[in-house]
């Protein structure tokens, strides 16, 4: 007795797929920081998303001060020396702008900067330290990311 | 079994080995990571974390890059950056690393000296003083010029004790009295001076330290003048602390003391050290040897049965490496004194700041005036008030310190210097630049010996006061043998003879254009030919080329041709000049129209102004 065999059955099942590893794992694109160590890709926690990785780069970006990136003097926005010049909040903040948006244009320049916004919060007796705290607004044309936001902790010694 | 591609591929990974910089290093390991590691990690831009590392690892190999190049220049002395390399290069190639260089002049001290009585032709003898060596005078600049030597206005008695003026004083009339009788002369006598100070330094040396390093506190040591100890040891300074002996000038008190002023003593040095110049400072270090002054025997007399082969139970003796030095050298590469004081005197300074221009030297700073015949006091205060310097001369010979690159640049020649006597040239060169106070050698020549394959023939000769050939004295001859005795193969035989001169006379004929005043033409000529003949243009072994005089004479203008050229050998005492003795055939040595002298002979017109003779035809 002739059988009938539809094509649309001929091959693994989704499961069979996965397990023989023909369906690709997300591919690890950047190391995620802080260092953590990897269970899955290697070494290194790894980011899979673009996006993800442009976002801790730009963080990384932006808290890097001139003089620690080896090889690259004048990497990063270098805000550290902001934090002890500037008392007024405006002054610093007028600063800060163009020291993030220059640092972006410079090591990061597919990144469009939206907005920023700062809160300084005083000493008070639970903390020691003065922090200034920024919200930056920014989209990754390239890569569709709209309006994605990131906060960013400066202490104040 | 089919291998899988990508294990293959992992297996024969490529590298490059081209990477040497930053940039062709992080781009060689992003090309790597890509290549090999796509599935692990891709974003390695400059903001992040894959991009750190990269610049991490690319900043460590430019690293190493950059030090093993620098390390490799540093062997070349042409790259080599930093002192201490270049220093080594230096000193390994034996370029000497020296300060400024002193400049010297001769300085003219007058002084005014009052006769014996009014109207004697000469000054009162026991006034006359002797300027003593260490002196200092000084420029209007502020240059310090010390005294080298004694200015001997008077000479030391003969052997009769007798005591005269020296004959090398300018003397001028001093002052008259009303009657016109002299009562002083103006004497000059010049010294040679050299710029620069000269300093003591004393060092305490504790307990015995091997190789000890002194040193010096000024930069720029022009020469170190003496180091001794407190035991009375005088410290020789050598060029190397192998060297276990020095030479010391001596005076040569024998006959032809006038034209040999020294005599050359060898003295063993087991008190020596060497000097090391620090490039950047140019703060010299004396370094001691390593021995103890305690263990002095040891130095002094090697004992060759120390280094006899050990046989002590054996009856067989195996083959053994011998070192033959060692028969020949101490252990202890000289030695120093311990817990003694160690007095350095030294002199230091120079530069072109020190060729001071002529007249002005003009003040005394320190004066060291004796009077060896003892004169009254007051006497010789006058005459010591008197006394007054200049420089007729600029001062020369002032340099500064070479620069490294200057140095460097010395090193090929340096190369080829030695200091053994191995070809002719080596020896030719040992002769000419014996110091010129032990004798001065005019012309030398070498040549085989042909009774003695081992021995070659050194011909030499020396001029006198008049610029003419004499045999060159014994004392130079017996200086020469202890200069050249150091420097030459022990194998080396070398057989120290007088050239043989040749004195001859030049006769020839011409015809002169008659529109010409004969005389003026034959002027010319002769001037020429005197000139060509200057004893400075003539070499042992050197023929004479008979063409080249026919030419000379043809070349004046006013000769209209040149009927015969003839050279005769003159010897002996004729017309009371005195020639050399020597007899030689000038027909049977004359070949190819060239004259050729005997064997270590050389040809002189010892009186040129007779002995070349023209004669006019018409």
């Amino acid at each position: 007795m002739a059988s009938t065999i539809s094509f649309k059955s001929v091959g693994m099942t989704g499961q069979k797929l996965i397990e023989s590893n023909l369906i690709p794992s997300l591919t690890p694109i950047g190391i995620k920081t802080p260092l953590k160590l990897g269970k899955k890709y290697g070494i290194f926690d790894m980011y899979t998303n673009m996006s993800d990785t442009i976002h801790d780069n730009l963080r990384n970006l932006i808290l890097t001060n001139w003089g620690e990136r080896l090889g690259l003097y004048y990497f990063g926005a270098n805000l550290r020396p902001l934090t002890t010049e500037y008392s007024v909040q405006e002054e610093f903040d007028s600063e800060a702008v163009i020291r993030i948006k220059t640092a972006t244009a410079t090591w990061m320049p597919y990144i469009n900067l939206i907005d920023y916004v700062s809160d300084f919060e005083s000493y008070t007796k639970l903390s020691s330290v003065a922090q200034i705290k920024l919200l930056i607004t920014y989209s990754v044309p390239q890569l569709a990311v709209e309006n994605r936001k990131l906060r960013i902790n400066l202490f104040v010694l | 079994m089919a291998t899988e591609p990508k294990k293959i591929t992992k297996e024969i990974r490529q590298r490059r080995y081209l990477a040497r910089d930053f940039d062709s290093l992080r781009q060689s390991l992003l090309d790597y990571a890509r290549q090999y590691y796509p599935d692990r990690i891709q974003d390695f831009s400059e903001a992040s974390i894959g991009g750190l590392f990269l610049d991490m690892a690319a900043y460590v190999g430019d690293n190493l890059s950059f030090y093993l190049d620098h390390l490799y220049g540093e062997l070349n002395p042409e790259t080599a950056v930093e002192n201490g390399s270049i220093e080594r290069a230096l000193r390994s190639s034996g370029v000497t690393i020296a300060g400024a260089s002193p400049a010297t002049v001769n300085v003219t001290t007058y002084i005014e000296v009052p006769t014996a009585s009014p109207g004697d032709d000469g000054p009162d003898l026991s006034l006359l003083p002797v300027v003593k060596e260490g002196s200092i005078f000084t420029s209007d600049s502020g240059i310090p010029f010390t005294l080298i030597e004694d200015i001997r206005f008077i000479v030391d008695p003969d052997e009769n004790g007798t005591y005269i003026i020296n004959p090398a004083i300018k003397k001028k009339v001093g002052r008259r009295r009303a009657d016109g009788a002299i009562v002083s002369y103006f004497l000059s006598l010049d010294g040679l001076c050299v710029s620069g100070r000269e300093v003591r330094q004393v060092t305490t040396v504790g307990s015995f330290t091997p190789f000890r390093r002194i040193q010096l506190e000024q930069p720029n040591i022009t020469e170190i003048v003496n180091v001794y100890d407190d035991y009375g040891n005088t410290y020789y300074e050598v060029g190397a602390l192998s060297h276990d002996v020095v030479y010391r000038n001596a005076l040569n008190s024998s006959s032809d003391s006038d034209l040999v002023k020294d005599g050359l003593r060898v003295i063993h040095a087991p008190y020596r050290f060497t000097k090391l110049t620090d490039l950047a400072t140019r703060k010299t270090t004396l370094l001691f040897g390593g021995g103890s002054a305690a263990s002095l025997e040891d130095d002094v007399i090697p004992d060759p049965t120390e280094f006899a082969l050990p046989l002590p139970y054996s009856k067989t003796i195996k083959r053994t490496s011998l070192n033959p030095e060692k028969l020949l050298t101490t252990n202890t590469l000289g030695v120093i004194s311990s817990n003694t004081n160690l007095t350095i005197t030294y002199r230091y300074g120079g530069g072109l700041s020190h060729n001071v221009t002529p007249n002005s030297i003009s003040s005394i700073t320190s004066l060291s005036l004796a009077f060896p015949r003892n004169p009254p006091n007051s006497d010789a205060v006058k005459v010591r008030n008197s006394l007054e310097i200049s420089n007729a001369m600029a001062a020369s010979g002032g340099e500064d310190a070479l620069t490294p690159r200057e140095l460097i640049a010395l090193i090929p020649a340096v190369k080829n210097s030695q200091e053994r006597i191995v070809t002719k040239e080596d020896l030719l060169a040992r002769v000419y630049t014996m110091p010129s106070n032990l004798g001065r050698v005019f012309r030398a020549s070498i040549t085989p010996n042909p009774n003695n394959p081992l021995s070659t023939q050194l011909f030499i000769i020396s001029r006198d006061n008049n610029q003419r050939l004499i045999m060159s004295p014994d004392s130079l001859k017996l200086n020469l043998r202890k200069y050249l005795n150091s420097y030459r193969m022990i194998s080396d035989a070398i057989d120290v003879l007088d050239a043989q001169v040749v004195n001859l006379q030049l006769k020839f004929t011409v015809v002169i254009d008659p529109s010409l005043n004969r005389t003026s033409v034959l002027s010319v000529v002769l001037a020429k030919l005197q000139k060509q003949f200057e004893i400075r243009k003539m070499y042992i072994d050197q023929p004479i080329i008979i063409s080249d005089v026919i030419n000379t004479i043809y070349s004046t203008q006013g000769i209209v041709a040149v009927d015969s050229v003839e050279l005769i050998n003159i010897s002996n005492v004729v017309d009371n000049r005195i020639y050399s003795d020597v007899v030689h055939d000038v027909k049977s040595n004359t070949k190819r129209q060239m004259l050729f002298p005997p064997t270590g002979g050389i040809f002189e017109i010892r009186y040129p102004d007779v002995d070349i003779i023209a004669k006019v035809v018409t």
